[in-house]
C-alpha cells in the first residue's frame, strides 16, 4: 500500500501535467505528512501522546533556515542538521518529562509546545520574531555526474518532498519491524510487563521521543524551504493539535496512517467547497464520531470492515 | 505599588483559573476524563451572558445565573452523548475534545462572526477605591462571586447527599456502586456542575476582556496547568494552583516582557514537576520515586 | 549460595507487611512460598521483583545484592516473572509473545541490530508452545485466548527467556483443572531441565505440594517453617497459622 502511494505520488506530475495548484497543495500536505510520521512512531506505536510536536518541527525549520541563509548550506545538509537539532531538543525535553505519569506527560508536552512557540515568536535576534525568517533560498540543482536535477521549480521541489517523505516512511518501516519497534509496542501494551521482560522503558521512550522529534524537525525544515520562510504560525499550538488529529484520523499505529490522514485532511476541504467554518465544523464532527466509533481511524475502520465482509463471505 | 497592583490583577485572573480548574479536576477525579473542550463551554458562557443581556433583560446577576445554568445543560448533554463512552481512553477523550472545539468555535464564528462582542455592565464603570489603588467593581465582583461559588461547592461536596456520592465515586467507583450510588447519575451531575462553573467563569470574564470564539483557550491551558500543579486529583490543589498561576503571571510582567508571561507559567510548571513529579498536592503512586 | 533473602522488612504506615523474612536457596529447583492471606508473600515478591524497596534487609543472587534494582536490570540478570493478574501482549499473536520475550532488549543492541538469531528463537518458541498444547493458537492474538490459556502463554514466555530465577505469582488461580494439569507438567519438565530456580507463590496447596521440593511458609511477615512438603504439612505451627 505504502509502496503504491509512493510511486503514485512520484508519477503524479508526469501523468497529470500542468496542474501547478495541485502540485502546490500536495507539496504542502507532504510537509505535514513527515511530522505525522514522527508522531505516529511516538503515539501510534509507543502510546505516548505529544500535544506540542510541531514545536520540534519548528526547531528543525529554524535551524535549517538559519543554516541556509546565514551559512550558505545546501538544502539536504541543512535538512539533516535541522532534524538533528530537533532530535537534540527532543532529548533534552524528554529527559525530565518522560518520567512523569501519562496525564502529566501530555500536559507537559502541551507546555513544551507553547514554550517553543513563544520563543519562535519573541527571540527576534534569532528567529526574526512574528515575521519569521523570510528569504530561505531555493535548493540548488543536484548534480549526479552529468545528470542535473533541478529542484528549484515547483515540480522539482515536489519530487524532493516525495523523496524526503519516502525516507521518513522507510525509517518508520524499519523501526516498526526491528526489535526496537517490538519493544516499543510492548511498552504501549503493558509497561510493567515490558520492564519485567528486560526493556529499559525510560531509555526506549527517550530514544523514540528523540527520533520522533528529529523526523518532525525534518518535516519542519521541508516546510520552511518550500514556503521560503520559517514563520512561527506554522509551528504553533494549533498546528500541533492538527497534527494529532491527522495521525488519529488516518489511523495511529498503521504505517500508512499519516499519509491517509494528511491526504484526507487536505483533500476534504477541496471536496467540501463551502465556507471554511462549516468545513471545520464537519471535520470536528468527524473527529467526535471517530472517537466514539473508530478509535483506530480510517484505516482501522477499513480493516474492521474488511474483516466483517470476509466473515460474511465465510457464512 | 506596582507589585500590589499586579497581585490584585493576578488574584482576579487566578480566581477565574481556579473556577475553571475546579471543574476540570472534578470531572477528572470522578470520571477519569480530561475534557479539553472545557474551554469552549467557558466561551459559550460568555456568549450566553451576552445574549441574555441584549435580548432578554439587561440585568447582570440574572444573566450570570442563566449562563451557568445553560453551561450545566450543555455539560450534561456532552457527558451523555460523548464522554461517558470515552472513560477508558485518554487519547480518544482528546480527539473528541478537539472535534468539539472545532465544531463549537466554528459554529460561533458562523453565527456571530469573528468580531468580539462586548457585554456592557454598570460594574465596569464603577471604580472601587482600594487604598491608593482603584479597581473596577467588576474585578471585585469576580473575586467575590468565585469565592461564593467555591464556598457553595465546598458545602455541596461535604454536606449534601449528592456531593458525598460524588466524592465517594471519585475515591472508589466500585465501592460506591456497591453502596447503591448510580454512577451514571453521578457522572452527569459532575459534568453539569463543572460545565456550569466554566460557563459562569466565561460570563464573569466577558465584560472585562470581551467575548470571542477563542476566549476559552488560555483559561484551558492555565486550568490544565493548575490541575497538574495541584496534583490532578485534589480540588483544593486545583484552587491554589489556579490562584498561584494568576498571581505568578501577573507579577512576571514586572520582570519580563508581557510576551513571555505564558512561558514563565509553563516553565514553572515543568520546574515544579522536576522536583515533585506528582504535583504540589498529589500523592505518589506505588513504585514512583 | 544461589539465592538469598536476608532479613527483609517492609512497613506501610503503621502496619508491618514483612518483618525480617529470611531464607536461602543453595541450588536450582522448585521452592514454594505459601502462607495465609496477609502473611506478606506478595509484598516480599514485589521486593524481589524490584517493584518496591525494602526498608531493611537484602536480597542476594549468586552473592550479588539485587534488591532495589529496576525490573529491567533484574531481567537482564536472568530473572523472569509472571503477574498475579496475568499480563501478556494482548495485541500480538502467541508466537510473537514468545518471540518478543526471547529477543534482545538492550537498547544499543536493538538499534545496532545485534539480535538473537530469529530461527533458533522461533524453534525454541514453537517447542515450548507445543509443550503447553498451544500449537493450534500460534497465530491467534493472545488477547483472544481464555484466561487459563493466557496464563500458559505468560509462563512459557517467561521460560523462553531461559531464566535463572523464575518468579510465579499465584499461577494456578483462575485456571481450569485441565489447563492446570498442563501447567503442572510444563513446569515439572522444564524447570529441572533448564536448571532454573522457580519460586512459586501459591494458594492451591495440591499444586505447590506436588511440584515443590521445598516449601517456605510465611506468617505475619516472617518465615514460620521451611522444609520438604511432608515436613511442613506435618508442622503444628503451620496448621495453627492456617486455622487460626
Amino acid at each position: 500500500m505504502l509502496l503504491g502511494l509512493g510511486v503514485a505520488a512520484a508519477l503524479l506530475p508526469v501523468l497529470v501535467p500542468d496542474q501547478p495548484y495541485a502540485v502546490q497543495v500536495l507539496t504542502l500536505s507532504l510537509c505535514s505528512v513527515v511530522p505525522a510520521v514522527g508522531l505516529n512512531l511516538l503515539f501510534g506505536y509507543t502510546g505516548l501522546v505529544s500535544l506540542g510536536h510541531m514545536g520540534f518541527a519548528g526547531v528543525g525549520a529554524y535551524a535549517a533556515a538559519l543554516l541556509m541563509k546565514q551559512a550558505g548550506w545546501g538544502f539536504l545538509p541543512a535538512l539533516v542538521a535541522g532534524a538533528g537539532m530537533a532530535g537534540i531538543v527532543g532529548l533534552l525535553v524528554g529527559i525530565p518529562c518522560l518520567r512523569l505519569r501519562s496525564h502529566f506527560f501530555i500536559i507537559v508536552t502541551l507546555a513544551v509546545g507553547l514554550i517553543l512557540g513563544t520563543l519562535f515568536n519573541n527571540l527576534d535576534w534569532l528567529t526574526g520574531g512574528a515575521e519569521g525568517l523570510p528569504g530561505v533560498p531555493r535548493p540548488r540543482p543536484l548534480l549526479i555526474g552529468e545528470l542535473r536535477i533541478v529542484l528549484g521549480t515547483a515540480v522539482g521541489f515536489y519530487w524532493m518532498a516525495v523523496a524526503v517523505t519516502v525516507a521518513a516512511f522507510v525509517v518508520q518501516w524499519a523501526v516498526v519491524r526491528s526489535p526496537f519497534g517490538k519493544s516499543l509496542a510492548a511498552i504501549r501494551q503493558d509497561e510493567a510487563m515490558a520492564a519485567a521482560r528486560g526493556v529499559n522503558v525510560f531509555a526506549h521512550k527517550l530514544a523514540v521521543f528523540a527520533l520522533s522529534a528529529a523526523i518532525a524537525g525534518a518535516g519542519g525544515a521541508l516546510r520552511a524551504c518550500f514556503l521560503r520562510v520559517a514563520a512561527p504560525s506554522s509551528f504553533d499550538l494549533g498546528e500541533s493539535i492538527n497534527l494529532v488529529a491527522v495521525v488519529i484520523l488516518g489511523g495511529a499505529g498503521f504505517q500508512a496512517g499519516p499519509a491517509v490522514g494528511s491526504l484526507v485532511f487536505v483533500a476534504l476541504p477541496e471536496v467540501l467547497r463551502v465556507a471554511s467554518q462549516a468545513r471545520l465544523m464537519v471535520f470536528g464532527a468527524l473527529l467526535v464520531v471517530m472517537a466514539l466509533y473508530s478509535p483506530r481511524g480510517l484505516l482501522g475502520a477499513a480493516v474492521a470492515l474488511r474483516r466483517r465482509m470476509r466473515r460474511a463471505d465465510a457464512v | 505599588m506596582a507589585f500590589l497592583e499586579q497581585a490584585l490583577n493576578g488574584l482576579m485572573m487566578g480566581s477565574i483559573y481556579a473556577l475553571f480548574a475546579v471543574g476540570m479536576v472534578l470531572v477528572f477525579g470522578v470520571m477519569r476524563v480530561l475534557n479539553f473542550a472545557h474551554g469552549v463551554i467557558f466561551m459559550a458562557g460568555g456568549y450566553m451572558c451576552h445574549a441574555v443581556m441584549t435580548h432578554v433583560v439587561a440585568f447582570y446577576p440574572l444573566a450570570l445565573l442563566l449562563s451557568a445554568a445553560g453551561g450545566a445543560v450543555i455539560g450534561a448533554v456532552l457527558e451523555r452523548l460523548v464522554f461517558r463512552r470515552l472513560r477508558e481512553s485518554l487519547p480518544m477523550q482528546i480527539v473528541a475534545s478537539l472535534g468539539l472545539i472545532l465544531m463549537v468555535q466554528n459554529g460561533v464564528l458562523l453565527l456571530f462572526g469573528p468580531e468580539a462582542v462586548q457585554i456592557s455592565v454598570p460594574a465596569m464603570r464603577t471604580v472601587v477605591p482600594l487604598g491608593p489603588l482603584g479597581v473596577t467593581l467588576q474585578q471585585v465582583l469576580i473575586v467575590v462571586v468565585v469565592g461564593v461559588a467555591m464556598a457553595g461547592l465546598h458545602l455541596f461536596l461535604t454536606r449534601s447527599r449528592l456531593g458525598t456520592a460524588m466524592r465517594a465515586a471519585s475515591q472508589d467507583l466500585q465501592a460506591a456502586r456497591v453502596v447503591g450510588i448510580n454512577p451514571d447519575r453521578v457522572f452527569a451531575l459532575t459534568f453539569a456542575l463543572a460545565s456550569g462553573l466554566a460557563a459562569l467563569g466565561g460570563a464573569l470574564l466577558g465584560p472585562l476582556f470581551l467575548v470571542f470564539p477563542a476566549m476559552g483557550d488560555l483559561p484551558l491551558l492555565k486550568g490544565l496547568t493548575a490541575i497538574v500543579l495541584g496534583g490532578m486529583g485534589s480540588v483544593g490543589g486545583a484552587v491554589l494552583g489556579g490562584l498561584a498561576i494568576g498571581v505568578l503571571e501577573a507579577e512576571s510582567t514586572l520582570l519580563a516582557p508581557t510576551d513571555y508571561r505564558d512561558l514563565v507559567v509553563f516553565a514553572v510548571l515543568i520546574l515544579v514537576l522536576l522536583v515533585r513529579p506528582y504535583g504540589l498536592f498529589g500523592r505518589r503512586l506505588r513504585g514512583e520515586p | 549460595m544461589l539465592f538469598e533473602v536476608a532479613g527483609i522488612s517492609k512497613r506501610f504506615g503503621g502496619t508491618v507487611a514483612v518483618d525480617g523474612a529470611s531464607f536461602a536457596v543453595r541450588e536450582a529447583g522448585i521452592v514454594g512460598l505459601i502462607g495465609p492471606n496477609g502473611a506478606g508473600k506478595t509484598t516480599l515478591f514485589d521486593i524481589i521483583c524490584g517493584r518496591q524497596r525494602a526498608d531493611a534487609g537484602e536480597v542476594r543472587f549468586e552473592g550479588r545484592r539485587v534488591d532495589g534494582l529496576m525490573p529491567h536490570r533484574l531481567a537482564r540478570l536472568g530473572f523472569a516473572r509472571s503477574f498475579q493478574e496475568c499480563r501478556v501482549l494482548a495485541e500480538e499473536t502467541c508466537l510473537d509473545n514468545l518471540l518478543f520475550a526471547a529477543q534482545e532488549k538492550r537498547l544499543w543492541r536493538e538499534l545496532l541490530g545485534i539480535v538473537v538469531p530469529p530461527r533458533r528463537a522461533r524453534e525454541k518458541a514453537r517447542a515450548l508452545l507445543a509443550m503447553a498444547g498451544l500449537s493450534r493458537f500460534e497465530n491467534v492474538l493472545a488477547g483472544d485466548l481464555s484466561f487459563g490459556q493466557r496464563r500458559l502463554v505468560e509462563i512459557v514466555s517467561a521460560l523462553v527467556t531461559e531464566p535463572r530465577v523464575l518468579l510465579l505469582d499465584e499461577p494456578a488461580s483462575g485456571v481450569n483443572p485441565t489447563l492446570l494439569g498442563t501447567l503442572h507438567d510444563v513446569l515439572a519438565e522444564t524447570v529441572p531441565q533448564m536448571g532454573v530456580l522457580l519460586l512459586l507463590i501459591e494458594h492451591n496447596m495440591e499444586f505447590v505440594m506436588s511440584l515443590a521440593g521445598r516449601v517456605v511458609v510465611m506468617h505475619q511477615g516472617a518465615v514460620l517453617a521451611d522444609g520438604t512438603p511432608e515436613l511442613v504439612q506435618a508442622d503444628a505451627r503451620v496448621i495453627d497459622a492456617y486455622l487460626g
